[in-house]
This record gives C-alpha cells, structure tokens and sequence, in this order.
C-alpha cells in the first residue's frame, strides 16, 4: 500500500530466531497502541532467522509494515538496517522480547514533538520473569538485562550512568544516527565477536554519543512504560556474569576507542583494589572482581586487535 | 506584572571595604540598564552597619536590608523575600561579575525554559601570586572553569557543578527552597554563619530545582572574578575549608537521602590493615597531599559525628 505521507515515527523490530510466544506478545503489544497506524510505520528486520520470518508473520494488520532482511549478523548490522530503511525522523526500538504499554508510541511522540532538545530517550522497563532470578540479583543488579525503575525524569547533555537511555525501547532522533548507519562498523563487530564470540552493545551506547555530539540530550523517563520479558535460560548465573564481563569489556572498548587511547589501561591502585576484592568480599563480590578482571584482558585484547586492523 | 526582569541579591557580612566596592563597581558596569534589575543588599549582622559605609546612590532600584542574626542561608532567604522579579541572582562579596553578566543570565532565562538554576565560570583573582600547590584547590575555593555548556536534571551533588558565587535561579526555585529549609534544622545550617566555614547550601538550592522537575545547567561563558585575600590561601584555611566543605556535603547526602560516604571502620582486623596502608601511604605522600587527605577524613568523621549526634 502507497502513502502519500511520510510516517510520523518508525518502530523498527530487529530479531533473530526469536522465541515464538514472545514474538507474538510483542507484536500484539503493538497492535494495542493508540497512536493510529497511519503515523507510524513497522519495519520487522529480521536478522537471517534460520526459519525467514516472512514465512511466518503475518503483518497484514498493519498498513505500513514491512519485512526486512539483514543477512549480516549481529546487532549493530540489524539496528543499521533499520535506520537506512526508515522513513520516519523519529526511530523507536523494540526488541523481541520488549511489550509496550499501549500509550508508549503516543507519549514518545508527544516527548520528541514537544522538546526538540531531546536526542536519545529510553523508558521504565519492567520485568516478566520466566523464573525467578537468584535472590542476589534482584535490586542493583538487574540493569544489567535491562531492567529499570524509574521514578523521575533522568535527562544531561553529557554522558552520565544514571541518563544513560537503554537499548530496549530507545527512542531516538533518525537525522542523528544516519551517519552511523551509513558508516561500516562490520569491522568492529567482527573483530569482537570473532574473538570473544560476544557480541559488543556498542550501538545503544554509540546512538547516546551521538546525540550527545550533536548537543542535543540523552536520558530516561518513567512515561514510557515497557514490558521486558526474560526467559529462564538468561537468569541463569553462568549467563548473567558472562553479560555482566561483556558489558565491562565492551564498555572499556568503545572508552578507549573513543578517547583513541593507546590500549585499554587499568592502573596499578584499581589492579590492587580488585585483587583485594578477590581475597576478601563475598561471593558475589569475588566474582564481580574476578569478571571485571576478565572484561579488562578481553577488552585489552580485543583493542589491541582493533587497532591492527584498523591500521 | 513583575517591575524588573532580574533581582541582584548581595549578601555581605564584615566584607573588606576594596572588595565590596570592586563586587558593586561590577554590577555598576553591567550592559543590562539598570531599569531592568533591582539590587538587593542583604547585611548579614556586620559590623559596622554597611548602609552608612557605602555610596549606592547610583542604582534607581535599591534595596538595603538589615539582618541582626548572621548566617548566609538567613540572608538569602530575607533576599529572596523582597526579590520582585522572576530571576534571582546571588552574588557574594567578593564576586565581580563580567559586564554583561546580567544581560546573559537573562538570554539564557529566555533560551533554555527547562532549567532552575545556573551558573557560570568563576574564575580566582589572588592579591598576591598564589603557592602553586594552590592551583589544585581552586574548586575547594568556589572556584571552576566552564569548558562547555552542560545541564541535568539528575539528583546529584554536582553534576554539572554549580555553586553559590553568581547564582541565578528561577523565583518558583527560590520559593521552594525556602519553605523547604525553614522546615529542616540541618538544611538551615548547611551554609556559612559567622566564622563557620560550613558551605552546601548552595548545592542544596540547585538540587531544589532538580526536584522540582527543572534542570540545572553551568555556561562557560558566564563568568565572574572571585577575589581572594592572602588569609585564604594559607594551608590551614585550605585544610580547615576543605574539611568543612567535605562535611556539609555529606550532611547534605543525608539530609537528602542520598547515600553517605562511609567513614573507615573502627576497631577491627580490616580498619588496622587500613590505618597500616594509608600510615604507609602517608609516609610517601607529599606535605599537601598528606593535608588533603587529613581534611577529607576529618571532614568525613565530622559529618559522621554531626548525623549520628542529630538522630540519638
């Protein structure tokens, strides 16, 4: 179907063999928003599923839906897709697992249109556990999976952990993250996630530094309300500490690669407190140090490579 | 209808003569006409009466106000219940705004809605050619250079920094503020009183606006001289002012409900091997880092001190 009107807004759903039930719910929760269909379109860029997704969802509900296919794995190749095909200024991202509450379009809209300040925005994410998660885990460490609770706009024109917009749900300016998508970072990625088999959450951090670039500013907001479903097999600890070592040395990563740094360093006193840690926390507390001391080998290595390649 | 665009509210107690009278020659240079803005000059208990001393004759919209009990956050808020303009500014002093100071305060008012309370570069300005240990303590003095335009909302004590020298707030800000402080003791207390070296408040007054869902933003180009005596650049005043500093910080963490840095514990396995490291620490330390790291610990313990005395 033609439209002789450009969107309003575009959703872009970026997934790869997704689990079925939760697909579903994403799409249905979708199809409950109350912006009209007409301001906004869907883009399903599937991420070569092993069974294409054209095959099996059915978007007929939705006038200016589109399937796209991204052959070339990984994240930040599928959220580059998405920007490239858009046709709206304003961008959200849903993951596969990520419900919108049904006034989530209306209200980042509504936010964008009225504050043209505002670059990179991210909202509530609450979780739907499959099982319960260790009881250590709950509270502090559930950002981790994006899991967030917030109670007050949270909004910088600098880069702040507490303004820092999630990827699940992130609402961003399109004219802002062009030139990323347009940029080849396929060398990034594989450089990473050839060696670590990890993939590096460089983009949600990279569409903040944009915004940031551009002067505009990044944050979070609890009038946009998400669903985050999270299945047993990521609530296992094996599975959380791996995520909790990539999201250190991903972190360290793009650090250095931003301040173009010679190598990932750590000093001598940091090394210290960290082994001190090791010797006399909890368990919890050893392991943490422990992955961080991981994440920076990992994220050392992975730099030294980077930069070879890049050379 | 508000009469001016702008309230200029200097509060002073014992100021030295030569530094008042530079702090109004900058506000007599300002760009701004001098119908747009009132100034207010709070007198903080000194002694003598400062109205008598000084020549303000040349300002249309003035405004003298006697306060019998010292205590800047007492001044403060008898400036800002005579302010009759929507923008308040606060100037110290000894701060000497650049010329057109008041005329930017506003532009940035007009620019950026979303924002409570700002400031700007406070650049020192030393009678003598200060030690240059000195140099590393300029922001214990009030003292910081903006290198870019930066805001927030976030409930922090200071990102981005913004202190009392030069101030401009909203007026709802203002209000805020000085209902919620009559009601608190310990956030009465957060400021100088006296010789008290006690200096929060401010913070606390740019945080206000964060609670009340406005932003708080610093401006590299706003900017203004800070002017500090001799007497201030010793390393006792340093010590002792960088111990208080560290104090009512905390005490504004607690009083906020912000979580406090904790002090090293006493009495056990792991505080002796602490007080082993830092001794050893201490011994390779330089003179002025060894006082740094006294006034923090102080500073800490005091605040410590002060919290657990206020809840028993």
């Amino acid at each position: 179907m033609k439209h002789s009107e450009k969107p309003d807004l575009t959703v872009a759903l970026c997934t790869r063999n997704p689990r079925r039930e939760y697909l579903d719910r994403v799409l249905s929760g979708l199809q409950e928003q109350t912006l009209p269909l007409a301001r906004w379109e869907l883009l399903l860029v599937d991420n070569a599923s092993s069974v294409p997704l054209r095959e099996s969802v059915d978007l007929g509900w939705h006038p200016r839906a589109r399937h796209v296919l991204e052959a070339c794995v990984g994240f930040c190749p599928a959220k580059h897709r998405a920007i490239r095909e858009a046709a709206a200024g304003i961008m959200v991202y849903v993951d596969d697992d990520n419900v919108l509450d049904p006034d989530y379009l209306q209200t980042a809209l509504a936010l964008f249109e009225a504050n043209p300040r505002y670059g990179c925005v991210s909202g509530t994410q609450r979780p739907e556990y499959e099982i319960q998660p260790p009881a250590w885990f709950r509270g502090e460490y559930e950002s981790w999976i994006a899991v967030r609770h917030l109670t007050r706009d949270l909004f910088s024109n600098f880069w702040h952990p507490l303004s820092e917009p999630c990827g699940a749900g992130m609402v961003v300016r399109r004219e802002i993250v062009l030139p990323i998508a347009l940029r080849s970072e396929a060398m990034d990625q594989a450089c990473f996630e050839k060696n670590f088999g990890v993939r590096p959450p460089t983009e949600d951090v990279e569409f903040s530094h944009a915004a940031l670039d551009a002067g505009l500013f990044v944050g979070q907001t609890p009038s946009l309300r998400l669903r985050h479903l999270i299945g047993a097999p990521r609530l296992n600890e094996r599975y959380l500490f791996g995520l909790y070592r990539n999201n250190i040395a991903t972190g360290r990563w793009l650090s250095a690669r931003r301040a173009k740094g010679s190598s990932v360093s750590m000093s001598p006193r940091e090394a210290f407190r960290e082994v001190l840690k090791l010797l006399f926390k909890d368990r919890i507390g050893r392991r943490l140090a422990w992955e961080r001391l991981m994440a920076f080998l990992i994220a050392r290595h992975a730099y030294r490579l980077w930069r070879l390649n890049t050379r | 209808m508000n009469m001016y665009s702008l309230s200029v509210i200097l509060c002073s107690h014992n100021p030295r003569p030569d530094y008042l009278q530079r702090t109004l020659d900058g506000l007599r240079n300002q760009d701004l006409s001098l119908d747009c803005w009132e100034l207010i000059l709070v007198d903080s208990a000194s002694s003598p009466n400062l109205e008598g001393s000084l020549h303000l004759t040349w300002h249309p919209h003035l405004k003298v106000i006697r306060n019998d009990k010292p205590g800047l956050t007492l001044a403060r808020l008898s400036g800002i219940s005579h302010a009759e303009s929507d923008l308040l500014v606060f100037v110290d002093d000894d701060n000497v705004l650049s010329s057109v100071y008041l005329s930017r305060a506003l532009e940035i008012s007009e620019k950026h809605p979303f924002l409570g309370a700002w400031g700007g570069s406070v650049i020192p300005v030393y009678d003598t050619p200060p030690a240059p240990w000195l140099k590393e303590f300029e922001h214990v003095l009030s003292c910081g250079i903006n290198i870019r335009d930066s805001w927030s909302n976030l409930p922090t004590i200071s990102e981005p920094w913004v202190i009392g020298a030069g101030l401009v707030i909203r007026k709802s800000v203002s209000l805020t503020w000085a209902e919620n402080v009559q009601k608190s003791p310990v956030r009465m207390n957060l400021d100088r009183q006296g010789t008290s070296l006690m200096g929060a408040g401010d913070l606390d007054i740019v945080m206000t606006a964060c609670d009340m869902g406005l932003g708080r933003g610093a401006f590299k180009d706003l900017t203004l001289d800070h002017l500090i005596p001799p007497s201030r650049c010793t390393e006792e005043y340093i010590e002792r002012l960088l111990c208080m500093n560290t104090a009512s910080i905390e005490i504004l963490k607690q009083a906020r409900g912000l979580p406090m840095t904790q002090p090293p514990e006493q009495r056990s396995l792991r505080s002796l091997v602490q007080n082993l490291l830092l001794g050893v620490r201490r011994l390779r330390m330089g003179r002025i880092a060894r006082m740094k790291d006294r006034a923090y610990r102080k500073g800490l313990a005091l605040a410590h001190g002060t919290v657990s005395s206020k809840t028993s």
